[in-house]
Parts: structure tokens; sequence; C-alpha cells
């Protein structure tokens, strides 16, 4: 099924014989592919939405991306999975390389040679993605170490891309080519010929080979999931730190983090990108191996509905309960456990009221209390100022001292509040 | 810092609770599409659907789709019932049950998502004839959510006629509206068999109000093993549907995510479908639209890893003859023979079912034996889903 180095084949030569002759034994005359499918999960993720193409202007000549992701779990055999969910032409993709990036932080798109590696799809270099399709890759050898930093190389051949799907806000530069130059090791220097991204473009997933217990978390939310205010090229989104934690906690190095937030995301209403409920299948069910999900959303459908300015699309906080018990029946479908996390302290953002803290505070009461999640974390606690009720200013300070967005430092004081023993299940 | 967030850490407290006791297993559902035509009342209007059950359970649990909507769609006074039998709006009052969501006997369910009700104390038997009735308030701007080919006689009423045993003077409606499916509560044991495939499972021209489509004829025989009896039968047919390109309904390597993997316990995909890309390759309804055999194989390769990445077992089917249908040529045969060895021979999925044996006609094997051909030259009639399903190796759905 995948086009595997002749390595690896041999080393699973022996179980997959032995497989063959189990499947031969119980005779099943239909059967004739018995061998286990390998088990994959889920390192990195993002969520995409729908941005018409008129701005960027992607693919109008041929054109590399190359776009830089930091993964969670580590693993010798990784594939990838690249979407046009939101396309209404077919995407064409003429070639897909990774290879470790070096040095994100400031090195331009530089890879380490030695690790760029193709990547094919059924065994083809180049693609067509069917409008609102994703696919993913075949097996690709490459040496990935847990919290790596993963380059993936697409090379587009001009053509007419009406929609994009793309996750607008990546906090990670990523750089865009003119021509092929998936195989090459350092980027143009001058920039007017590379020209740098915040976005991910086209990026679904990563993928890697893992062992039978093995598996992911979803971190399902809004912009403070997603990682506003958040040091650019840093990684340091509140999941990066969750991820970084359980990496150092012998019982939980076995799970990955999938970052699905989407900036200004809501529960019940579409806006920036399709509501957590429309979004559900794709986003959740569809990663690899998911066991746990952690939901912190609901602070924007708050926000609007009660903006002293401009409020619109109402909810109450009934609908909020429906809408977070939807998900959770969701999740529990798909033998997923479903972790509920406090909304953040909004006092003082620019959509709050006193009527909408009233919702928020109602809502984490819910949260904290309810039967309907397995497990909750207090992201309120471990942000608010208690005196004041809005956010602790060491973690919302100068220069974007929003009363909504936590700070590297917030972020890092959310993650330090979970505990990890919610992880620890051995179901 | 470090003193402050430890503190903090201290503060935050954790509940586990249980895992709710319930394992909600898929019994019965229909692929959703957008239906401009069907229309809301001013007064609103009652839509009854009357669907036939795979499996049975101790209780059950409705999902209602609004994912043909780009707005939200309010609904209210949802009920669930027993029917006295297809082709009739008559329930059997005393099995019937106010149905609600979250507690509440109304939903408003975003655009583009679906709503899932609280678990209904209605145990049903296997194969049962389920009747569901939803009232869709008056509202405006709405797309109402279908599944096009019912291949059964549904209802709709003005005002809210939920309750009522019968629906004197109902519209009756050939598509399923609303409903997208029903989840039982069969236990940790039951697992749910997915049928992505296009009109020949969706059963078109199998005789209406009798569940003669192949995947029925398929849960009958599943319910007569002990080994198999706990495994539902979902048909995700979408009639005219592709592998690779949208048209009727979305592509099927696109619809995959919600159409399959989102199905409660599904362990067991059939994939059955090609057809058409084949067909539409030669005689294109819109410009671009061929493909090459690789092409379908690869969407196959596809949807099998995607599904495989769950846990979920993939099971190949051949593409029966279609000599003398209406976008019959040469070449697609040609193709479909392609397709046909691919599938038998790839080793891409964990087990193949060969459909194409099983209703062609040996003297003519590029066409549909008489005695299965339901006229067109490509679906096949009653006898030839009966012969489509009595091909399938239920050993196969055994196995761990």
């Amino acid at each position: 099924m995948h086009n595997l180095p002749l390595t690896t084949i041999i080393i699973s030569t022996m179980k997959t014989f032995l497989r063959a002759l189990i499947a031969v034994a119980l005779s099943a005359p239909l059967a004739h592919a018995a061998a286990a499918p390998d088990h994959w999960v889920g390192t990195w993720a993002t969520a995409d939405v729908d941005r018409a193409n008129t701005r960027d202007n992607i693919a109008a000549a041929d054109t590399t991306l190359r776009q830089i992701v930091h993964v969670s779990l580590g693993g010798s055999f990784v594939r990838i999975e690249l979407s046009n969910q939101f396309g209404t032409e077919p995407l064409a993709i003429s070639a897909v390389q990774i290879a470790l990036a070096t040095n994100p932080a400031g090195a331009k798109g530089d890879i380490t040679p030695n690790t760029n590696n193709a990547v094919t799809f059924g065994g083809h270099p180049t693609i067509s993605i069917p409008p609102g399709a994703h696919v993913v890759s075949d097996a690709t050898a490459i040496n990935l170490p847990a919290q790596g930093d993963l380059a993936i190389s697409v090379f587009l051949p001009a053509q007419k891309i009406t929609h994009l799907t793309v996750h607008n806000s990546a906090y990670q530069t990523n750089y865009i080519v003119p021509g092929n130059v998936v195989k090459d090791a350092t980027l143009p220097a001058d920039d007017t010929i590379t020209k740098t991204s915040a976005s991910w473009y086209f990026l679904k997933a990563v993928d890697v080979k893992a062992a039978a217990n093995d598996a992911s978390i979803v971190a399902f939310g809004d912009s403070i999931t997603d990682g506003t205010y958040s040091s650019v090229d840093q990684n340091k989104r509140w999941p990066d730190f969750l991820a970084r934690r359980l990496a150092a906690n012998k019982k939980t190095a076995n799970l990955g983090v999938l970052n699905l937030g989407i900036g200004g995301n809501r529960v019940l209403h579409d806006v920036t990108g399709p509501s957590a409920l429309a979004r559900f299948d794709a986003d959740v069910l569809a990663q690899s191996s998911v066991k746990y999900l952690i939901i912190l959303e609901s602070i924007n459908d708050i926000g609007h509905s009660f903006d002293p300015k401009k409020p619109y699309d109402p909810i109450t906080t009934e609908d909020l309960i429906q809408g977070l018990t939807q998900l959770a029946d969701r999740a529990h479908d798909h033998d997923i456990k479903v972790i509920g996390a406090t909304l953040t302290p909004y006092l003082g953002a620019g959509y709050a009221s006193p009527e909408g803290e009233v919702v928020r505070k109602a809502v984490n009461q819910w949260i904290r209390t309810t039967t309907v999640f397995d497990g909750f974390i207090d992201f309120d606690a471990a942000t608010i100022d208690k005196a004041t009720g809005a956010f602790d200013s060491r973690f919302n300070a100068p220069p974007h001292a929003d009363h909504l967005h936590p700070n590297d430092a917030g972020m890092e004081a959310m993650a330090a509040a979970i505990d990890l023993k919610l992880f620890e299940d051995k179901k | 810092m470090s003193l402050a967030i430890l503190a903090l850490a201290l503060l935050t407290a954790l509940s586990v609770s249980a895992q709710p006791t319930t394992t909600w297993t898929g019994s019965w559902a229909a692929a959703p599409m957008p239906a401009p035509t069907l229309a809301i009342a001013p007064e609103g209007t009652t839509f009854r659907d009357i669907v036939h059950l795979s499996i049975g359970g101790k209780s059950i649990r409705l999902r209602i789709s609004n994912e043909g909507n780009p707005t939200q769609l309010k609904l209210s006074d949802v009920h669930a019932a027993l029917s006295t039998g297809p082709g009739t709006s008559a329930i059997i009052p005393a099995t019937d049950h106010a149905v609600t969501f979250g507690g509440a006997a109304s939903v408003t369910i975003p655009a583009g998502t679906y709503a899932v009700s609280d678990p209904i104390a209605l145990p049903v038997k296997p194969f049962a004839d389920l009747a569901v009735s939803i009232f869709v308030p008056a509202q405006t701007g709405v797309t109402l959510t279908v599944h096009q080919l019912g291949s059964s006689t549904n209802f709709s009423i003005r005002g809210d006629a939920s309750s009522q045993p019968t629906l004197e003077g109902a519209t009756k409606l050939t598509s399923w509206p609303l409903l997208k499916a029903v989840d039982v509560d069969a236990g940790p044991t039951a697992a749910a068999i997915v049928v992505l495939g296009a009109s020949i499972s969706d059963g078109f021209h199998s005789t209406p109000d009798k569940n003669l489509r192949w995947p029925n004829d398929l849960a009958v025989r599943l319910a007569a093993n002990p080994a198999t009896h706990n495994l539902g039968v979902l048909n995700l047919g979408i009639s005219g549907n592709r592998v690779l390109h949208d048209g009727t309904g979305q592509s099927a390597i696109a619809r995959l995510d919600r159409d399959v993997l989102a199905q409660p316990r599904a362990r067991y995909l059939i994939l059955s479908l090609g057809t058409n890309d084949i067909g539409r390759t030669f005689f294109p309804l819109a410009p671009n639209e061929s493909i090459t055999a690789e092409q379908i194989e690869w969407g196959y390769a596809q949807i099998a890893q995607r599904a495989h990445a769950r846990g979920i077992k993939v099971i190949g089917t051949t593409l029966g003859p279609f000599a003398g249908a209406n976008y019959f040529s040469p070449d697609g045969e040609k193709m479909r023979q392609a397709v046909n060895h691919f599938v038998l021979t790839s080793g891409t999925f964990d087990a193949v079912i060969d459909f194409d044996k099983a209703s062609r006609d040996p003297a003519q094997p590029d066409r549909l034996l008489p005695a299965f051909d339901s006229g067109d030259h490509l679906h096949p009639n009653d006898a030839g889903y009966q012969s489509m399903a009595d091909s399938i190796d239920v050993k196969f759905f055994t196995q761990k």
C-alpha cells in the first residue's frame, strides 16, 4: 500500500508473513490483505477556512510554498494531509518534499539538506485534489524528533484558484517562492523573490507512524487556542506548552497535541470558519487516533451576542450548553474523552458587557459541574485577576492588553493549570 | 512566575466522571443533501419520515441534519414512534415519544451541521419501521436538507401534527426530509457497516416501500447469523454520486469524513461506486469531468487509507455490467474491466465483493443478467439486488 524503503519491508516481512498465514487459516475466501494497517497518530494539525484568492493570488504563476510546522510527537515515518476543502476547482500539486527545518526562528526557510524527501500520494508525485476533498500521502521516511520543525514544500503549477483552503493565523513564518524550489536547501535571500506569509495554505495534518497505544489530543477552540498574540515562530500557544509538558512526563509522552483553534470561531454561528458544530467531523473526528478532546470555545458567541455597541447573533447560556453538549455527545460516539475548559476572563475586552459576563460565568459554572464532560480544566481560574474579574495583568499586558488574549506567559500559565492525570487513562 | 503558575495549578480543580453507559451504534442512516424545492408553509410544516432500521436496541437516538443549509434551522416538537408499516403515515400511538435535545423540545441547528437528540426510551426490534415527525416552524431563507432517493413514502403536512396518529391529507414525498440517522443502544458488541455508494446502493429501481435495496438484503442476512446479528447496515449511497467529482452530492472522497468516518461505531466500509465516474468520462455533463481508471483506483486507495486510519476495515466491490445503459461505451467498458481487475487484485482492500459476477449475464458478461435487469441495463431489480447481497461472504464481518 505504501512505498516503503527496502529496510522497512525486510523488517516487517516476518510479521506480514505470520499475519498472512493466520488469514489463510481463517479461510475467508474474500480476504486477501489481512495485514493490520499501520497505526498513524496525529502529531500536528490545523483547522482550515475559506479565503478568496484575491489578495494572496496564489499560483497565478508556478509557485513553491515552503511551510513550517512544529510537531508534537516524533517518528521515523510521517505522512501529510493536504486539503482543498474549500476549493471550487481541483487543486493541482506537482511535487511535495518534506525536510527538517533549520532553526525556524530566523533561517528564512532553510532546511537540513540530507533530510529532504519526496512525498508521494498512492505512488504519484503529482496529484489533483478534488474540490471539497483532502488527501493523505504515502508513508515518507524522515527522522523527525519530538517537538521538531518540519518544512513541507509544495509546488503548485500555475493554475486558477478561486478559493484558498487556509489557516489564516499561523504565528509561524512561511515562505512563498516563484518556480519549483521544493528541493532547494536554501531559498533566495532577496525579499522580492522569497515572500513571507503568516498563513498555512492547503495544510491539514501531519501523522507519524507510532506504537499501538500512542494517541492524540485535539485542542478545539478559537483565537485563544489558535495563539493570538503569542510570539511568532516561538511556538508559545497553550497547546504547544501542553505538548512539552506531556512529552516530559513519562506517562503521557505518547500523546500528540493537535491545535484546531480558529481565531474568531464560535460554537453556534459561522463567520471565521464554520461553527465548531459544523467543522467537528472534519476537524476532530477525521484526525488520526484521537483519544482526548479539549473544548475551549464560546467566548466569541457571548462577545458578539452581548456586544454593547453592535450585538448580533443572539444566544443564551442554554443555547451554549446545548451546543457544547452536542460536541461532547458526538465525540463520545467515537470513544473520545471530552474535557471541558472554562472560558478565560473577558471584562474590558472590546465586546464585553456585564450581561455577557453573567453568561460567561454561568457557562463556566456548568463546565465545572456537569457530567456531560469527562473532566475539566479551569483556564478561568488560571488567568483571572480575582480582585477585578478581568484578565490577570501579568498575562495580558502591553502591547496587546486587549483584556481577552493571553500573552506567552498567560499561555504558559494555562498549560500549567492542566492536570496531566486527565490524560493518563490506560484504556 | 513559576511559583505563581504552580499555585494556579494547585487551585485547579479536576473532576473525572464516568463515561456514559449507553453505546450508540448506527442502525439507519442516509446521506444528506440540500433540497431547494422543499418549502415550509406559513403555519410551519410537519415532516414524517418512515425509515426501516437494521439492528434493534433498548433505546434510540435521532440525528437531524441541517447540513445542506447556509443558515440556522429551528425545529420544535419532534416525535418518534413505531410506524404501522411502510407506505402509510399511521403510527402506533402508544409508542409515540416526544424527543428532546439537551432537555429542550426545540433546537436551533447551526448552518452546516446536525443535531443529536437525547436518548429516547423507545425499544426497537431489528427491522422496525420507525416514524420520525419533525415540526419546522415558519422561517425564511432556509434550504431544507433531505436524502433525495427515499424509495419509500414519507409525508409532509401544514402545521404541527407531530403527535398525530395519522396525517390525514398529507402530501406524499419520495425523499427523506431532515432525518440523517437513527442510532440504537445495542450494547458494546454492536458495530456498523457503512455502504458508500451510488444509485445501485441507494436502491434505484428497487420496489418502493419494500426495503429491497441490496444493503437491506445484506442486513437480513446478517441478522440471521448469530455471529453477525449485531451489525447495523448504514446506506450512504447517493444516486448519481462519483468518486472524484461533485454533482449529485459531493464526491465520495469529499464526503468521507461526514458520511462514513463520523458514523457511530462504524467498523466496516463497503466502497461501491465508480460507474458514474466512468460513464460521465465519455458522456460528460460538464467540462473537465473525464477521469482514468488509474485515477479511480487512486481515489479508492485514498478512501481506504483514511478509513484504515480510523480503524475501519474496507471492502472493495467490483462494478456491475452496464452495456446498454445510456452512458455506456466500449471505452467505458474497458475502464470498468480495468477498475474491476484492480479491485480484485491490488490488495488495497481488506476484502472484496464481486458484484460484477453476482449480477452479470454469463453469456454476455458486459450486460446485466436479464432476470436481474430493472430495464435500464444499469440498475438491478429486486432480484438483482438480492443476488448482490447473497454474494457477500458474511464471515468477513466476524473477523476481529
